[in-house]
Parts: C-alpha cells; sequence; structure tokens
C-alpha cells in the first residue's frame, strides 16, 4: 500500500499551482484527474529511471486521494504487484506528472472538463 | 362804339390838359364819320393813336408780350417833359368817354388812366357818369379787353405805314389771334378750353377725388400691411430656420447619447442585478462541478482500466470463495466420511472416494491460485458503489459543465452590455443639454407659430384691403363711367372741334370773298383779275392771279402791300360785324395817287361809323380832302410850339380854316 505522507515532483507541484490559479481545482483533485488519466493511457512507469519527489507539498494519503485512495491503491497495485510501498509512491507521483502534462495548460474549468472528458 | 371825347393830360407833346372831341356831328340824315387831324411830323398825331390805343388796351398796345416794369417805364417816357420839368412827380392821365352797348344797354363809358412817376397806373371806370368802385384796375381792364380785344385792336387802330406788315407776314400769326376773335372763332376755342379745364380740373377728377384719395391712403396702407407680412414671414422663416436648427441638434444629442449607450443605461442595474445572479450561479456551479471532480468522478476518467481492476477483484473474489468452500469442505469431509461409513459399508469407500475425488479436483483448481487484490467482499461492493457513482458523476459534471458554460456565455454577452452602457453621470450632462435643446425648441416652436399667425392676420387685413381696393377701383370707374357728363363734354368737343373747322372754312371763304371785294374796290384796274386764297389753318392770306398762280407777296411793293392790308382789315371789319372806330395814323404816305384815290374815295368814308384820319398835309391835301369833305364831322390842327415843346389843338384844317375865313 502507499505511505501514509506523500509529495511530487516539484515541477509537477508547481504545475498544479498553476493549474488551481487558472480552474480552482486543488492539487489534490487535480492530480487524482491526472493519475487517473494516466492509468487509463497505459502509461507504466519504469522504478529503475530516477524519480526526484522533489515537492514541498507534503500530504497525508487520504488528502491527496480521498475518495478514491482505494481504488489508487489497487490499479497501482495491480500494475506493479511486486513495488513497494515507496516504490508505489513514486509510480504514482510520476503518473500524476505524466497526466498532468496534456492538462496544465487549460485556461479555465470549462476548458479542463471539456478537455477531461473528450479525451 | 364811338369815341366821345379823348382828354390828355401831360401826355407827350401835350401840356396840361387838352380835350377832344371826338363824336361825329351830323349834318341832317348825313352822316359824317371822319374825323381828321392834321399835324405836321412831330406835332403829335401819333401820340393821339397812342393815347386811344393806351386807354383801351393797356400794356397790350405795346404788345402780347411786355413786363409790368418795361410797361410802367414806357409810361412814365409819355409824361409830357415840361411837365415834369416843373414837377418830378407830375402825374400824367387819359381819359376816353365813348358809347357801347354792352349786354343790351346803350352805356356811356370814361374810361381813365392815371400814372405818376415810378408807381403803378390807376385804372378807373365811369358807367353813365358813375365812377364803377367796386373794379379794380385788373378788372377794368378786364372789361376793355372784352369790349376791344386785343388783337382786334391792332387791326382798328394802327399806323398806315406799319400795317404793311400785315402783308408780308405769311407765317399768319398776324392775322390769326385777329381773325379767330373777330370770326368768333375764339369763342368756340375758349368753349373748348373751358371743356378741357372742366374735364381736367374740375371734372372727373375732383368728383373721384375723395375715392381717389381714399384709394391713395388704402394703397399706402396696403403697402404698409404688405411690408409687414413680408417682414413677418422673414422673421417666421429666420425662426423656422433656427427650429430646424435645434431639432437636428436634439436628434445629433439623441445620436450622441444612443451612440454612448443611452438605452444600455437605462437597463444598467437591470443587467448588472442579473449579472450577480449569474455570478452567484457561476459560483455555485463551479463549486458543484469541483465538489464533483474532488469525488469518484477521476475513477470514470480510466474505464478501461477500471473494468479491467474489476475483473480482476471480481477473479480474485472468486478465487476466495473457492478457497473458503474447500476449506469447509475439507472440515466437512471427515463427517461425510463416517455418515457414508455408517449408510454404507462396503459401497462407502467408492463413494467417498468419488466424492473426493470431485471436490478434490474443485478445490485442487483454486487451491493454486491466489488473489492478487485481495480486499474484503464490503470493499468490492464499495468500488464497484464508487464506479457507479463516478460514471453517475461523469453525466452530472457534464449537465454542470454545460450550464456553465451558458451562464459564462450570458454573463459575458451581459457585461458587454454592462461595459456599454455608460454612468449615468456621464450621460446626465448630455442629458441637460439635451433637454435645454427641447426646451428651446419648444419656446422657438411657439415664437414660429405666433410669427406665423401674425404673418396670417397682416395676410388677412391685406386682403381686406385689397378688396377694398378693388369696390373702390370698380367705384372710380363707375365713377368714370357713370359720369356722361364727361363722355358728353368730349363728345361736345369734338362736335366743337368739327363745328370750328367748318365755320373757320366758312368765314375764311366768307372772307375771301369780302377780301376780293374791297381789294377790288381798291385796286388799280389791272389788278382786278386777282383774287385771294385764305389758308384755313394758318390763315396765311394769298393773292392769286387770273390763272390760279399765287402771286408772291414779297414781292410787291410797300404801297401795294398798303392797299393789300387795308383790303384785309376791310374785309375783316364787314365780316366781324364788330361796330369799332378806326384809328388810322400816316394813311397815304407810300401810296401813289391812284390808290390814294381809291382810299380816300372807297375806304375811309365806308371804313365805320367812326373813321379818325392822322394825317400830314401832303397826304390829305386840298383835292383830297375836297373829296372827302362831305364826309368829314369836323377837323383839327396840331400844332407844335417850339419854345414851350407842347402841342396844341385848333379846330379846323390846314386849309379848310382858311378857306372858311376866306369865305
Amino acid at each position: 500500500m502507499l505511505p501514509q505522507t506523500m509529495w511530487l515532483n516539484k515541477a509537477v507541484e508547481e504545475q498544479l499551482q498553476t493549474l488551481k490559479g487558472k480552474t480552482g481545482v486543488t492539487p489534490n483533485v487535480a492530480a487524482r484527474i491526472a493519475f487517473f488519466r494516466s492509468i487509463e493511457k497505459g502509461f507504466i512507469f519504469n522504478k529503475e529511471k530516477d524519480y526526484k519527489l522533489s515537492g514541498s507539498l507534503k500530504l497525508d494519503k487520504f488528502t491527496w486521494l480521498g475518495k478514491t485512495q482505494m481504488v489508487t491503491e489497487l490499479l497501482l497495485k495491480q500494475r506493479y504487484p511486486e513495488y513497494s510501498d515507496k516504490e508505489l509512491q513514486t509510480a504514482w507521483a510520476a503518473h500524476v506528472e505524466d497526466g498532468i502534462a496534456t492538462i496544465r495548460n487549460q485556461r479555465d474549468l470549462v476548458n479542463l472538463i471539456h478537455n477531461i472528458n473528450t479525451a | 362804339m364811338i369815341f366821345k371825347t379823348l382828354t390828355l393830360n401831360n401826355f407827350r407833346v401835350f401840356n396840361g390838359q387838352t380835350t377832344i372831341d371826338l363824336d361825329p356831328r351830323k349834318e341832317g340824315m348825313f352822316e359824317r364819320p371822319i374825323i381828321l387831324f392834321g399835324g405836321l411830323n412831330g406835332a403829335g398825331k401819333t401820340s393821339i393813336l397812342t393815347a386811344i390805343r393806351l386807354a383801351l388796351l393797356g400794356k397790350r398796345a405795346l404788345g402780347a408780350v411786355i413786363t409790368k416794369k418795361d410797361y410802367l417805364s414806357y409810361l412814365n417816357e409819355q409824361t409830357n417833359k415840361t411837365a415834369t420839368k416843373a414837377q418830378q412827380d407830375a402825374e400824367s392821365s387819359i381819359t376816353l368817354s365813348f358809347s357801347h352797348t354792352h349786354q343790351g344797354k346803350h352805356n356811356l363809358y370814361e374810361v381813365t388812366r392815371k400814372w405818376q412817376l415810378e408807381s403803378d397806373e390807376k385804372l378807373t371806370l365811369t358807367i353813365n357818369g358813375e365812377q364803377d368802385t367796386s373794379l379794380n384796375s385788373e378788372q377794368v381792364q378786364a372789361f376793355l379787353h372784352e369790349i376791344v380785344p386785343p388783337g382786334i385792336g391792332d387791326l382798328f387802330f394802327f399806323d398806315g405805314e406799319k400795317i404793311a406788315e400785315l402783308a408780308e407776314d405769311d407765317t399768319g400769326s398776324y392775322l390769326k389771334e385777329a381773325v379767330q376773335k373777330l370770326l368768333g372763332i375764339d369763342i368756340i376755342n375758349r368753349l373748348s378750353n373751358d371743356l378741357d379745364i372742366y374735364l381736367k380740373g374740375l371734372g372727373a377728377e375732383t368728383a373721384d377725388k375723395d375715392t381717389l384719395k381714399k384709394i391713395k391712403a388704402a394703397e399706402d396702407q396696403k403697402k404698409q400691411i404688405t411690408q409687414q407680412v413680408n417682414t413677418t414671414r422673414d422673421k417666421a422663416d429666420s425662426i423656422g430656420a433656427q427650429l430646424t436648427e435645434l431639432k437636428n441638434k436634439i436628434a445629433a444629442k439623441e445620436h450622441e447619447i444612443q451612440a454612448q449607450g443611452g438605452a444600455w443605461a437605462k437597463t444598467k442595474d437591470q443587467e448588472q442585478a442579473k449579472a450577480s445572479e449569474l455570478i452567484e450561479l457561476e459560483k455555485e456551479l463551479t463549486a458543484k462541478i469541483r465538489q464533483e471532480l474532488s469525488g469518484s468522478l477521476p475513477m470514470a476518467l480510466a474505464p478501461t482500466a477500471m473494468q479491467s481492476l474489476i475483473e480482476q477483484l471480481t477473479s480474485d473474489q472468486q478465487i476466495k470463495q473457492a478457497k473458503a468452500f474447500g476449506n469447509e469442505l475439507v472440515q466437512a469431509l471427515p463427517n461425510l466420511e463416517s455418515a457414508l461409513n455408517q449408510k454404507f459399508d462396503t459401497q462407502s469407500s467408492d463413494i467417498m472416494a468419488t466424492v473426493n475425488s470431485y471436490f478434490g479436483q474443485l478445490v485442487n483448481q483454486t487451491a493454486l491460485a491466489e488473489p492478487k487484490l485481495d480486499i474484503s467482499d464490503s470493499e468490492f461492493a464499495l468500488i464497484n458503489a464508487q464506479v457507479t457513482e463516478a460514471s453517475q458523476s461523469q453525466a452530472l459534471i457534464k449537465e454542470l459543465s454545460t450550464a456553465l458554460t451558458q451562464t459564462q456565455n450570458k454573463l459575458s454577452s451581459l457585461s458587454i452590455n454592462i461595459e456599454r452602457a455608460p454612468d449615468a453621470a456621464d450621460l446626465h450632462e448630455l442629458y441637460t443639454s439635451l433637454r435645454e435643446l427641447e426646451k428651446q425648441r419648444d419656446t422657438t416652436s411657439k415664437e414660429y407659430i405666433s410669427e406665423l399667425l401674425k404673418a396670417k392676420e397682416f395676410k388677412a387685413k391685406e386682403l381686406e384691403l385689397a378688396k377694398r381696393l378693388e369696390k373702390d377701383y370698380s367705384k372710380l370707374k363707375n365713377n368714370h363711367s357713370a359720369d356722361k357728363a364727361v363722355e358728353r363734354v368730349e363728345l361736345s368737343q369734338y362736335v366743337l372741334q368739327d363745328f370750328k373747322h367748318a365755320l373757320t372754312e366758312l368765314r375764311v371763304t366768307q372772307l375771301e370773298e369780302l377780301f376780293v371785294k374791297a381789294y377790288r374796290k381798291l385796286a388799280r384796274k389791272e389788278d382786278l383779275k386777282l383774287s385771294a386764297k385764305i389758308d384755313p389753318t394758318s390763315f396765311d392770306v394769298n393773292l392769286v392771279d387770273a390763272e390760279g398762280v399765287i402771286i408772291n407777296r414779297k414781292s410787291m411793293s410797300a404801297g401795294e402791300k398798303q392797299i393789300f392790308a387795308f383790303a384785309i382789315l376791310e374785309a375783316l371789319g364787314k365780316l366781324s360785324g364788330k361796330v369799332l372806330p378806326v384809328v388810322v395814323d400816316t394813311p397815304l404816305g407810300r401810296l401813289d395817287s391812284k390808290h390814294r384815290d381809291k382810299l380816300i374815295k372807297h375806304y375811309f368814308p365806308e371804313a365805320s361809323e367812326q373813321v379818325i384820319l392822322l394825317s400830314t398835309d401832303t397826304e390829305v391835301d386840298e383835292d383830297f380832302y375836297q373829296a372827302i369833305e362831305h364826309k368829314v364831322s369836323h377837323a383839327f390842327e396840331i400844332e407844335f410850339n417850339q419854345h414851350t415843346n407842347c402841342s396844341t389843338l385848333r379846330e379846323g384844317y390846314f386849309w379848310a380854316e382858311l378857306a372858311q375865313e376866306a369865305i
């Protein structure tokens, strides 16, 4: 399972903040959306890759994931069964980074919704 | 008319008072018309002629056009020099008494003309010994002119030598006045002139004076009012122009206000309220969307992954159930074996083997399988519920998103309107000036209307005046046409004109006949074939010989001319019917003996009831005197005294007295 506290790559964190400024969607919610989009896209994290969780926004697991916590953990487990908790957290962060790429430039909430609904 | 006496006082050569008896005396039944004056040159014959002419004709004795100043200086010159020597302002006078039938009454008149140095003459008239004081000098003169018209006076009281001018005159001016007067044509002329005056002065003009005056006044008034109408109209026009300008300004102002979003401004508050509503809605929708986003929704974004997860979880679930069944079965199998053993002794092991084989296979199938994702049933149920919720949330979020889009669109269009709408404060100024303009427009409009009304009023007045004028004009016209008198006068004038022509022609013909008669009487034998032709318009008298060729009078000798003139005078005198004395000075000067004879025998005795002859001793010599003696009433001899420079009269003729003395 994922560790109790998680954080992200610094760049991703900044992107989430920017997006919040534009759409009013909080970073944790945006991160969830980004995660699921990344999962659906079939992105697969390679743990051999050096991935730094350099962000300063350090939240607990429930705040990051909310209602989607269980499904998120199961999806990660299903995709990366052999990963340790810490590795799963990195994978999660990587998925968020992957997913946020397509939505981080949305102007506002409506555009964001439009984007995620049609993608 | 018969001259009775002539009294001269300090006149020319006659010093003091000299009274001459001119009344022809009768001898039995025989009239003796001739009064003969004898005198040498310079004795004073011409003075007597002058005195008679002056007494009767006054100023006109000198000519047709003489100024008063010239006349007075002439009179002064006529004063006797001896008298003026004695007394500077000696009084001179001429008194002529004569009998005349005037207006049916036979009266004795006495005319006295008095003058002193540098003062007006005084003319007085005495009728039958009584002085008529009601008449002033001019009126007396007018009366005298009536009796002896100036033009005629020249023909009856004349200098025999000068009368030749009459024959030389081919302009007719010499005869014209006299002929017209003598023939009564002047009366027609005067009547015609009077009618003219009546027509011009007293006639139509005075009759319509009031109407004309009215018309003039009305025309003036009309002119004035027309001017007023024009002025008012001009004013109205200029106000109208102002009004149009104001209207344009108002339209421009309204346009400006419109351009500045005047219409939007009115609904601005409403729009703003709506906008805040929409903003609220937007907020709400956004909040809802965010809420949905923060729920299960993200799961819906990965449907394939979720499907595979559910499948995995289901199969894991089945593995877990199978395992649980196996466990249950394993626990239950010993009890089943003992139960079988009791019921089926021999067959129990077979049955047990079959059961074991069946279930063993079943359990073994799942015995090796391990659930990958170990979750509880409730967790699985929760995930299933979450997936359903996610898809529901996705639908909801679609709706919310659409609603949000609409709201935002509305809001943006609304905000455009609001943006367009200027602040009421900004518009206030525009509206104020608009109101000001409208106010001005109303005032101007009122003014305009009042000016138009005024113009209308004036126009009405003008029309009324025009009507009145029309009436007056027609009245004037009526007056003219009604004034039949005018017509009659005009007709009368035509008739008079015709009558004048006819009369003139008739008179001229008569004159011609009388002339020829008179001329033949006076002319020598060789002239007897001559006849006269008088132009009825110019009164030019021409002599025509036997062949009908006009004789040029200029080529006649002075004596012939004189005869010619006497003939005319006689003819005229006879034709006129006027009974005027004839006064002839130097009657025979240029004539040859034959002509003298004729004159003496045929002219003087028959010329008039009274013939005053002023003659020298060479003119009427003894022979002639004898020839006319039986016609001579009495005679005077004028004697000039060289010492006193004065003349005196003495009854008798040069030799007549001598003869008498001799007898």
